[in-house]
């Protein structure tokens, strides 16, 4: 059965479903007994919510005398008449102050700007700044489009789903970041026991390179929820020698947060047999 | 939904609120069942969103989403019902009492007691996201929304909840009609 005819098939099973009868009346009448002794709570904002007002809506007589501005008045092949301001609004003495004011903010802003960061702003980016110094950042989620699996079979009380594969869209802070993400994740289900233990990547390919993920384990289950850990994605192209290490939040409510770090000064894993 | 109705019951007219709880009743009670699974604790449940709904309704700025805000209110009731009665404790008897229907259009076992026993092996989680989505029709944005969390969130749970219904569906399939290759190795 496929994705779709098992959509199809929870969507008729639910509506036609049936259930036992709810007890309406006597269920409404126990809470109506409840009712006098429950206080309603108040906004907790005691003013009114500020609502945006509709447009006034345009005079409908013909007396444009009565009101100003007047809407555009129907030509009927006659020149308008044009009612309100007349002249223009450019004016050169305006005009010559507004732009001594913007060029005093621009260079007041420069001048007020850390001279250790006029080399750039972004360290780790560019010429002068110190390359160790990790670049923190954060991606805050948009949306995703999955388009389905490769693979799926069934062993005993256990699924397993290769290949589901999603396209992520994340807005990144670091615009090295900015690319096309993609999330393949192959996991087992184990129907008795509520259980899922997937082992994903999560790539993002960019005009200038790549970043690919080091697969992570997850698991899911009814007490554990989504614990999915760190990620660690190793730059390619013209990000060669550069990691980002993110911490992944268990709900992916808030950004993915983390830094760009040269890979070299990532410490290796623990040697095999090492009991220190 | 009636918004006057809303708006009423807004303004303390206990009235009103009998007239909307007693409209409102079977359906929020359809929800909490296909979460909980238990008649009674669907009863407990019901009752119980329906006060809250009379406790917090003047928190409510916009009457038209009124729906939405009360499915919001009956899943984290149903949450905390959960918690205090653990076990899935559907009713069997009334599940079997019922003659199976015919085979679907499919044309596979998918019957109404697979899915029922799949649904019991269901995480609360994953019961509620389904029941969002197919009993109540919402997208996983709305679905997300109800439940405060994200897209993503949603769409995972939805993916392991549907995976373990189909695991059901199908692992009970092949006891009832064994694979050609499980027949030979059985020889």
């Amino acid at each position: 059965m496929n994705d779709e005819q098992m959509q199809s098939l929870l969507d008729t099973w639910y509506r036609e479903r049936e259930i036992p009868r709810p007890k309406v009346q006597t269920g409404v009448a126990s809470v109506m007994a409840n009712v006098p002794q429950t206080r309603q709570r108040g906004r907790w904002w005691p003013l009114p919510a500020f609502h945006r007002k509709t447009k006034a809506k345009p005079p409908t007589t013909n007396d444009m005398t009565k009101y100003e501005p007047s809407p555009i008045p129907a030509t009927n092949g006659h020149a308008p008449t044009v009612i309100g301001r007349t002249q223009t609004m450019f004016s050169p003495a305006k005009t010559i102050i507004a732009g001594a004011l913007v060029f005093g903010l621009s260079a007041a802003f420069l001048v007020a700007q850390p001279f250790d960061r006029l080399g750039g702003g972004v360290p780790g980016a560019e010429e002068g700044a110190d390359p160790a110094a990790p670049v923190e950042v954060t991606a805050t989620f948009r949306d995703i489009e999955c388009e389905g699996y490769d693979s799926s079979d069934v062993v005993g009380r256990v699924v397993r789903i290769y290949g589901d594969t999603c396209t992520v869209d994340n807005e990144w802070s670091d615009p090295r970041l900015e690319g096309t993400e993609t999330y393949i994740d192959n996991h087992v289900v184990f129907a008795d026991s509520r259980l899922t233990i997937g082992h994903y990547v999560h790539n993002i390919v960019t005009d200038d390179g790549a970043w690919r993920m080091r697969p992570q384990f997850r698991i899911e289950s009814s007490g554990l929820k989504n614990f999915s850990g760190t990620w660690v994605l190793d730059g390619e192209g013209a990000y060669e020698g550069l990691s980002v290490v993110l911490a992944k939040d268990e709900l992916d409510s808030v950004p993915l947060t983390g830094y760009i770090i040269s890979t070299d000064l990532l410490p290796p894993p623990p040697e095999e047999g090492s009991t220190k | 939904m009636d918004q006057d109705l809303v708006v009423r019951v807004q303004q303390g007219d206990q009235r009103a609120f009998e007239a909307l709880a007693t409209a409102d009743y079977p359906r929020l009670h359809r929800v909490a069942y296909s979460v909980l699974g238990d008649p009674a604790s669907a009863e407990d449940a019901t009752q119980q969103a329906l006060l809250d709904i009379w406790r917090d309704i003047r928190r409510l700025r916009d009457p038209s989403k009124y729906e939405a805000w009360a499915y919001r209110l009956l899943v984290r009731v149903c949450y905390a019902e959960a918690k205090r009665r653990p076990q899935w404790t559907s009713s069997d008897d009334l599940m079997l009492a019922d003659e199976p229907r015919a085979a679907d259009a499919y044309g596979v076992v998918a019957d109404r007691d697979q899915l029922e026993r799949g649904l019991r092996h269901l995480s609360m989680d994953h019961r509620v996201v389904l029941a969002l989505r197919h009993l109540l029709g919402m997208t996983p944005d709305e679905v997300a929304a109800t439940l405060g969390t994200s897209r993503w969130t949603v769409y995972k749970r939805l993916r392991a909840a549907t995976e373990a219904m189909r695991a059901a569906l199908e692992t009970d399939a092949r006891t009832v009609t064994p694979t050609a290759d499980r027949q030979e190795a059985l020889r």
